[in-house]
This record gives C-alpha cells, structure tokens and sequence, in this order.
C-alpha cells in the first residue's frame, strides 16, 4: 500500500479534523467519520465492519510491532498503523 | 433460549404470494454450507458428515472442494459441499469467486445445490449477517444457521427468532456445533421431504455501508441482545498481548512447536522408517535378486515408505497448529510476528508454517493453509523449502566432517565444525529473504490489500477438531503427494537396474542413472563436481539423504576407494572447493519429490512446482559455482 508517512501535526482547528484511528491513544472511543480509500479497498475495509458513523475503540497496542486492536461492536481487528491511518475519525462526545 | 427453530413458512405468511413462488416440494440432494470465517462453519460440516468426506481441489485454483454425505432418509443421499469461510460474494479472492460460482450453479462439475446452510456466529449478529444480502440475492433456499448459541446464552446474550425468521424470510436454526446442540434440527430438516423455503423479498444491498445498516436494522428488529465481551478473551490477552510477557509466551510456544516437530515427530519418523526398511527385507527376501525384487524394494517399497515417514510430522505438526488456531492463540501469535514478517513482503500469519518449515518443508507448505491472502500463502509456499530441514543434515555432516578439521572458536561453545553448520542454516534462510525479495517486486507484486485481522475469542479446542483435522491433513498428503512420489522412487529404480549388462543387473555405473551422471560432468564441472557427484544429484533429486547412499555404493564399487571410509574416500575425491559448492548446492536446491509434489497438490498446478525446481535449481548451481570459484582461488 502507497501511504506518505505523517508528521503529527499541531494542535489546530484544521489538525482536528484530519484525526485518523492511528492518533487516538488506547482507551479511546472514536466514531468513524470518513474511510479515506477508493473502491476495492474501500469495500475491504468496510467489512470488519468499519462504515462511516461506527463506534471504534482502541483496546491495545500489539507488541513487537505497530499494530493495534480495536474494537467494533462485538469483534476485536487488528490493523496495521498504514491501514489506520486511512480512516479518520472523531472523539465520541456520548 | 426455548425456541430452536423457526421456519416462516408454517406461520400464515405462507399463503402470501412473495413466499410461495419459490416453494416445491422435492427432496434436498445437494446442499452447500457458506459462512463468514470464524462461524464455525467447517466445524459443523464435520459434525453433519464424520468421516464420509472427499477432499479435492477446485478446477484450476487452489481452494478445496469439500463434500461430505449424510444420509437422509431410505434412498436418499444428501451431499453437503463446504464452502470456503467468505465474508460475502463479492468476488475478491479466490475463495468468494469459488463461493459465488458453485451458488450460481456455473462451477463445472459440481451441481447447484438444492439449498443454502448460511452458517453466521450469532454472538456477533449484526456484522455476520451482512453475508446474507449476497446469499439471498441469488435465489436458492436458505437455512440460516445461528451458530455458538452456548456462547451466546452463557454470556446473556439473546434475541426473537420468530422475528428474525420473519424478517429474513427464510427459516433459522439456533445451534451449537462444538457441542452439537441443535445439529439434529439441521439434520431433520434436510432430511425431510419438507417445503424447501422460498425466494424473500429482501432489498438488494449493493453499498457495504447499506448492507452493514440493513443487518443493525434486522438484529434490533429480532430485539437481539449480544452477549456481554468474554472477560477470559480480555484477561488473557492483558497477558498474551502484554509488551514483556506476550513475546516471551510467544518464543516459548514457536520453541515449543519447532520442538515437538523436530524432537517428537522427528525421531518417530526415523523409527517407523527403519521399521518399514526392515519390513521390506521381510517382505522381498523370498524373492530371486533381480530387477524385480530392486524395482520392488528400492522402487515401490521404498517410495511407500517414504510417503509413510512424513506421517508422524504432519500429525504432530497439525495437532499443535489445530490447538493454537482453534484456541485463538494462532491469530495473536501472527500479530505479534507481524512486523517481521511485513519487512520480507509477508504478513505475520506465514511465521509458523516458515518456522516448522525447518521440521521439514511438507507439513510446513500444508500448515501455510492458515493463510487466507493467496498472495502470501504462495510467496510462503515458494520460500519454506530454503529452511535448513533435517533431510540435509546427512550430506552436511558427511562433508563437514570430511574437510572441516574441528578446532574451538568460541572456547568450548563454538567449534569450527558447528560454525560450518551453523552458515549452512544462515545462507538458506538468507536465501529465502532474498526470495521473498524478488518475489515482493516480481509475481507477488499484485495491490496487496491491508492486512486485518480478527481476533476470535479464547476457547478450548475440542479433541474432535484436533483429531479430525490432523487425520485429513495426513489423508490429504497420502493420497494426493503419494501418487507423484511413487511413481518417482519406480522410475529412478527402474534406471538404476538398467540397461542390463552380459544379461546381468548393471552396476550403479553402467546403469542408465550412472550414464547420465557421466553425460551431465561437463555441466557440473564448473563447480568442481566429477561424474559420481553427478550421479549423487540425479538420485537425490527423489530425496535429499539419498546421496550419502549412493556415495556410499560409488566409492564401494571402486577398487580405489573401496577400503576406505566414506569421508576418507570423499577427502580424496573432492577439492575443497568442490566440497563447499556441494554443501551450497544443498542448501539452495529443491531434491525432494515430497516437496514439489506437496506443492502441485496445494496450488492445484504443475506450474509453481516446475518455477520452484527451476529457480532453486539455478540458485544452487550459481551459488555452487561462486562458492567454488572463490574456495578455488583462495586455496591455490
């Protein structure tokens, strides 16, 4: 997969906006808002069960590596951080 | 939970002109099980059909065509075909176009079936029945099974299966294949010359996100309550997934299965091979020495048993690997290998079947089967066979032990001789990086898509998957690599016992075998090999250690060598050189009928085997050549 690796940015209104699953640390719960992929790949991801308005949470960091699991309403992925980087999501304000 | 099973079609929607035009009333003969992965699928095919199963592949891909029988009532026969875990047929791996053609009914040879068994984990309701859109779209009658119905009541979970029977428009089931609660129902149902249910009237979902909003719909309509997370899974895997314990778990349980394979299986094999050697002379010793008696020992027996002494690793090998991937510890396991595996173009699912590869390359090319990307699956298939296995340790020790004079170097840890072995194992795993690494920007280099992973709940294996499982494994190889290998061992018997000499049996020499060793000198010469070490290699292309063997009769024959020992006659021989190239020539080469005919049964083509021979091949004879070159000029 062709991913540009990403600076954190500062802290902004704009920064905000552009928060994907790999920013929140372990204990967040986001909600899916934009999965930033085109078509067949799109599709794939929409599977696990990640769709736009989903509930995600980030239950713990894999290691020996960079992966994380997640949870989505009752199963548990695990993403590699250039999977997760492509879906942008927002903390839940629930 | 009470009800176990509903069918709409009793209720008095049954006269409503949606449901009846896909009724009739004829007995079911073929009936497919589709599910996601994880919905214990397979496990409830087995429970339907113990034991009266055929394995086979699917006309030009790799997936296994899976049909069991179940008998139904008097004269009546029901075939149930199982179909790969998919998580619907939208046709983006080999497995969801084999799933989608068989329903359609355009798979050749295998009839449409009568009926759909969907088999869903309805502990997780809401993402598995997003299968269902895709299955009733085309048409065939569906049984949705709801599967894991004791993990669902155990952790308070429930739902309305009126409603949701009503909802779908077709009949459910509430079953538990682990422990078999429920199956019946499915058994009863197929049986019967019931009403097979008819077409619903279900929304055709094209979007993912539609799809994934119409099944939320369906759950919260059926008033399903999921069962509350497993504390166990959540327990366990603060520690198998903790940062300082989970790796050292892991190491111990890759050291473990290495272990059980080389320590356990590894020594059974030996023993069942020196019994088999031994029954062969009970068996011939009757029989006139002749080119009968040879073709038949050294031919048939010994392809027999060749095939036989792969048994114990295989099982041993799958017995482990049913306990780690049904317990759930397998898909932790890959995680954790992940990163490693991510850097030679691989995902972390191909560390164990590259780990007992260095067991033996045979179980280990079964065991990549765990891996549901093709793409990797081959790259892992197509790289294991570069594992040092034990079937090279015979030819390393004989040329270590000829030309490398033990002397220590790490004090007493370290001798020069095992250093010498130790380089051996590094240059055929260096050999495979550099594999994977072609292969990464060559045939592999399709758009990858992302590598996710489910973790599925901690639960305990059964004796019966395990048992099941390892014994298919093991049928599997017997009859579909047995064939290939027989026919091998025969014919390289057949031409170490002809042409016949003065009317009498030829030595290795003069046989047809020894001729052609002389005839391919000229091509190995560049690597300092003479003509014995010719004929060394063309008998070793059936199995690696047969080499020692035929070096052994090659020097017993000749009156030069004769009273010499094995390493003395080789020092004597072979250059330096010669002999380095030799052990990087077996490091690199695929000599192994076994293998190569593993590898045609599991990508179901002679395609990938002849690439891997081929490749392997000129790997070892420019890395024979090379080492020689060097060894030559440093020595002179």
């Amino acid at each position: 997969m062709v991913f540009t690796p990403t600076t954190p940015e500062p802290n902004s209104a704009v920064a905000h906006e552009t928060q994907t699953l790999s920013d929140f640390p372990v204990g967040e719960t986001v909600i899916v808002q934009d999965i930033r992929l085109e078509g067949k790949l799109r599709s794939y991801i929409m599977r696990f069960g990640i769709v736009e308005g989903a509930r995600v949470s980030v239950v713990r960091r894999v290691p020996l590596g960079a992966l994380r699991v997640y949870r989505i309403g009752q199963s548990e992925i695990a993403l590699r951080p250039e999977t997760a980087k492509q879906i942008v999501a927002t903390r839940n304000h629930q | 939970m009470k009800v176990q099973f509903q069918d709409p079609s009793t209720d008095d929607r049954t006269s409503s002109p949606a449901n009846t035009s896909g009724h009739f009333r004829r007995p079911i003969r073929t009936a497919a099980i589709l599910g996601p992965p994880n919905s214990g699928k397979s496990t409830l095919f087995n429970r339907l059909t113990t034991l009266r199963q055929k394995v086979a592949n699917y006309p030009g891909v790799t997936v296994e065509h899976r049909a069991g029988t179940l008998a139904g009532n008097p004269g009546q026969t029901i075939t149930l075909i199982d179909l790969p875990g998919v998580y619907d047929l939208t046709a983006y791996s080999e497995d969801e176009r084999v799933a989608a053609q068989v329903l359609r009914g355009e798979m050749p040879g295998v009839a449409i079936p009568d009926l759909v068994l969907v088999v869903v984990d309805v502990t997780n309701l809401e993402r598995q029945l997003t299968i269902l859109p895709d299955v009733l779209r085309t048409g065939l009658p569906a049984l949705v099974v709801l599967n894991m119905a004791d993990l669902l009541s155990k952790r308070g979970g429930s739902m309305d299966l009126v409603k949701l029977a009503t909802q779908l428009g077709a009949p459910v089931a509430l079953v538990s294949a682990t422990d078999g609660r429920g199956v019946d129902a499915i058994a009863n149902f197929l049986k019967g010359n019931r009403r097979a249910p008819g077409k619903s009237d279900l929304p055709i979902l094209q979007e993912a996100s539609a799809c994934h909003n119409w099944a939320r719909q369906v759950a919260r309509d059926s008033d399903y309550r999921p069962p509350v997370p497993s504390k166990w899974t959540r327990r366990l895997d603060g520690v198998l997934l903790h940062a300082l314990w989970g790796p050292l778990i892991f190491l111990l349980v890759a050291v473990l299965l290495f272990q059980a394979v080389f320590a356990i299986g590894q020594p059974l094999s030996n023993g069942l091979q020196n019994l088999l050697n031994h029954l062969g002379q009970v068996f011939f010793f009757w029989m006139r020495v002749g080119l009968v008696r040879s073709v038949l020992v050294d031919g048939v027996w010994r392809g027999l048993s060749s095939i036989l002494v792969f048994l114990p690793q295989i099982l041993v090998l799958f017995l482990f690997i049913t306990v780690l991937e049904d317990s759930g510890y397998l898909s932790r396991a890959a995680l954790m290998a992940d990163r490693t595996m991510q850097r030679v173009g691989l995902n972390g699912k191909s560390f164990v079947p590259l780990l007992s590869a260095y067991a033996c390359a045979v179980p280990a090319i079964m065991a990549a089967r765990t891996i549901e990307n093709r793409r990797d699956r081959l790259g892992t298939i197509l790289i294991a066979p570069f594992m040092t296995c034990p079937a090279r340790l015979p030819i390393y020790t004989l040329v270590i032990a000829a030309f490398v004079r033990e002397r220590p170097l790490i004090g007493p840890l370290l001798g020069s001789q095992g250093a010498a072995m130790l380089g051996l194992y590094v240059i055929g795993f260096l050999a495979a990086l550099f594999t994977a690494a072609i292969l990464k920007c060559s045939i592999l280099k399709s758009f990858p898509l992302p590598f996710i992973l489910e973790l599925p709940e901690y639960r305990w294996p059964t004796w019966r998957s395990i048992v099941i499982r390892s014994a298919d494994r093991a049928w599997v190889f017997t009859k579909n690599a047995g064939s290939v290998i027989l026919i091998v061992a025969t014919v390289l018997a057949l031409l170490a016992n002809v042409p016949f000499v003065g009317g009498k049996r030829p030595g290795l020499q003069q046989s047809a075998i020894g001729q052609l060793g002389h005839l391919i000198e000229p091509a190995i010469q560049p690597l300092g090999f003479n003509w014995r070490v010719g004929i060394g290699l063309l008998t070793s292309v059936f199995a690696r250690e047969v080499i020692v063997g035929t070096f052994g009769t090659l020097y017993g024959e000749d009156p030069a060598s004769r009273n010499l020992s094995l390493q003395a006659a080789l020092h004597t021989d072979l250059t330096p050189g010669a002999a380095a190239a030799l052990l990087v020539f077996f490091a690199f080469a695929l000599q192994c009928t076994s293998t190569l005919a593993v590898v045609k049964r599991e990508t179901n083509s002679w395609k990938w085997p002849a690439v891997q021979f081929l490749y392997m091949a000129a790997l070892a004879y420019l890395g024979a050549f090379v080492t020689n070159f060097v060894i030559s000029r440093l020595w002179a």
